[in-house]
């Protein structure tokens, strides 16, 4: 923690507008992609982001400056977004499905997208693929975290983000087609 | 073109959003900011609930015993009523000695602790000095016990009953119910005088309440917490002034319909009967209410919409603090339901509280402070308060007594002039603490 921070987060536990207000906007970017990575949408990534940095506000007397802040923010931002979630993942509960062979030969890199690009491919995944594969894929987490979090099996877990690889695959390999084929 | 194979799958995603950003609209942190806001007087208002659920507790508590004091009341009446019986002397010991042991036994009271009393002398001279109703009719006689003087260091020594040697006077009485008056010294012992008070109908409780009677003054220090109700609405609406130029209409309305206050002076209080104290003080008040505002003044320092709109402009809504001083001149009449070590009492009264000024802060610090006093002030310089409450005390050491004293405080007007063509009439439920020292 940098000494900006541990008067940000001191002002914040005493309730002091100013430095919660300076903490927001330092990390008010990074965290709206976080929200936006398990959003649709602009308008739901908000609500989100608003709900997780009142969550924040809240609860920063428990922060002990064990792990970086910005770590401990996106926690809460990904437990926010998973309770938001959590009830359409229960409407349309997520069951194994079959795991399309991806082709180990494919060739493609993330490199010629950029974020904007990447951050739509994750969107238009199904909901339970997507949650699945934030988590796993970019949060780090293990099928096994990820069973307990989301009430689901592990094998569940497993098969959901195959299936987000999949799609994954297919979008990407079709936009490289397409921007290759502009070159033809 | 790098390959997109699964070791590598997930650590491209990772990279590619590590330091990605998106930034939200602006109404985020408004939405952010006012939710924590909410949040804040929320908790305020948990932490006045307390004192207003201490203070209504208190005051069903008050009315219970209240109830309870009125039944014992007219019942002490009744006595009086009949209390006419006649008294005579008697010097005969046996009766003396016979009646004393009677009242021993029914008193419940060990008797060999009066054995003493039996070999005394008995002596016929009575001096009355005080009196005192006997409510037993159970008695066709009494035994009054003089007891002999004794020097300071053999007061200090036991308040074992044995260790003094009374003498002892009786009185024959005719009627069942009656009234005596018996020998007592100006300044009750505990310790000396103990057989003298028990046969007198005084039991430890009654020599408490006969020391508690002989409080006569007291001066003390008294602090106060509590919460009140504006009595304003919350709708900006509500305190709406004439449109600007802008079409746009000024307001200051209260976050919250609760504001706190605190209270801090010295009180004086006397008997001006057997039941009855007359207190009274000088206090320092202080009620604190925030308000949303969307109105600042030409020099940059906080305003609230009384302010008039030539010397203020319109801006964005805005948190202010408002922290209103006063001094404050109590007077309250007492009713003692129980005037002993503990003691109980109900009081009413009226307080003149003389407005100093008004705070006005913006806690984001956007907008400078501001204090409004004088003509200038939205406030009335003298303002009329009701008071009603009760007192619980206890008293320890000869000359100290502290009091919990939970009550209500209605402005009989309102404290805003009357120019603002706003109400503010604050109703305030308080805590308050009250240190002694009794003069006797």
């Amino acid at each position: 923690l940098d000494k900006q921070e541990i008067e940000w987060i001191e002002g914040c536990k005493k309730q002091d507008a100013a430095s919660q207000k300076a903490l927001y906007h330092k990390f008010c970017g990074r965290m709206m992609m976080v929200c936006l990575r398990y959003s649709k949408s602009v308008q739901e990534a908000e609500d989100i982001l608003q709900e997780g940095f009142i969550k924040v506000f809240q609860h920063i007397r428990h922060f002990r400056g064990e792990a970086q802040l910005s770590t401990w923010i996106t926690r809460i931002m990904v437990n926010t977004a998973l309770n938001a979630q959590r009830k359409k993942l229960y409407m349309m509960p997520m069951v194994d499905v079959d795991q399309a062979g991806l082709t180990e030969a494919e060739t493609i890199s993330l490199s010629d997208f950029n974020v904007k690009d990447l951050l739509k491919m994750i969107q238009s995944l199904p909901d339970g693929c997507r949650v699945i594969f934030n988590m796993y894929a970019i949060e780090g987490y293990t099928h096994k975290e990820i069973g307990e979090m989301l009430g689901v099996s592990e094998g569940t877990s497993k098969s959901q983000y195959a299936r987000a690889r999949t799609l994954l695959m297919q979008i990407l390999m079709k936009e490289e087609q397409t921007y290759y084929g502009k070159f033809k | 073109m790098e390959n997109l194979s699964k070791e590598n799958f997930e650590s491209q995603w990772r990279n590619a959003f590590v330091e990605a950003e998106y930034l939200p609209s602006e109404g985020v942190w408004t939405n952010i900011e006012l939710s924590l806001q909410k949040s804040a007087t929320g908790q305020m208002k948990k932490r006045l609930l307390f004192f207003q659920l201490l203070a209504a507790a208190s005051i069903a508590f008050a009315m219970t015993i209240g109830g309870v004091g009125i039944y014992n009341l007219i019942n002490e009446s009744t006595n009086d009523i009949n209390s006419k019986g006649t008294i005579s002397l008697s010097t005969d010991e046996n009766e003396a000695t016979q009646l004393l042991q009677e009242i021993i036994a029914n008193e419940d009271i060990a008797t060999e602790d009066f054995l003493a009393v039996e070999n005394s002398t008995i002596e016929t001279k009575a001096v009355i000095e005080k009196s005192t109703v006997i409510s037993r009719g159970l008695y066709q006689q009494i035994a009054i016990s003089v007891l002999p003087e004794l020097d300071e260091a053999r007061r200090s020594e036991s308040k074992e009953i044995s260790d003094f040697i009374p003498t002892v006077k009786y009185v024959n009485l005719v009627n069942s119910s009656f009234s005596v008056k018996f020998l007592i010294p100006d300044k009750i012992d505990p310790v000396t005088d103990y057989a003298l008070l028990l046969l007198a109908d005084y039991s430890p409780d009654n020599l408490e309440k006969s020391q508690a009677s002989s409080e006569k003054f007291w001066t003390g220090l008294s602090m106060a917490a509590g919460t009140f109700g504006t009595g304003m609405g919350t709708s900006a609406q509500d305190f709406a002034n004439s449109p600007d130029s802008n079409n746009q209409a000024s307001f200051t309305s209260p976050s919250s319909n609760s504001g706190s206050t605190l209270r801090m002076g010295m009180m004086l209080g006397g008997k001006i009967s057997n039941k009855w104290v007359l207190q009274g003080g000088l206090t320092y008040m202080q009620q604190f209410t925030e308000y949303m505002s969307n109105v600042a003044g030409m020099d940059g320092a906080v305003r609230t919409n009384f302010t008039p709109l030539s010397n203020a402009s319109l801006t964005s809504p805005y948190q202010l603090n408002s922290n209103q001083q006063f001094i404050s001149v109590p007077l309250q009449a007492g009713y003692l339901l129980v005037d002993r070590k503990f003691g109980f009492q109900l009081n009413a009264g009226m307080a003149t509280d003389f407005f100093i000024q008004n705070n006005l802060s913006d806690p984001s610090g956007v907008f400078a402070n501001y204090a409004e006093r004088g003509a200038s002030s939205a406030y009335r310089n003298v303002n009329l308060a009701s008071l009603a409450g009760t007192e619980l005390s206890y008293r320890f050491g000869e000359n100290y007594r502290l009091s919990l004293a939970p009550g209500m405080r209605y402005a009989m007007h309102s404290i805003l002039k009357s120019e603002t063509n706003s109400s503010f009439q604050p109703f305030t439920f308080d805590f308050a603490v009250r240190f002694n020292y009794l003069i006797k």
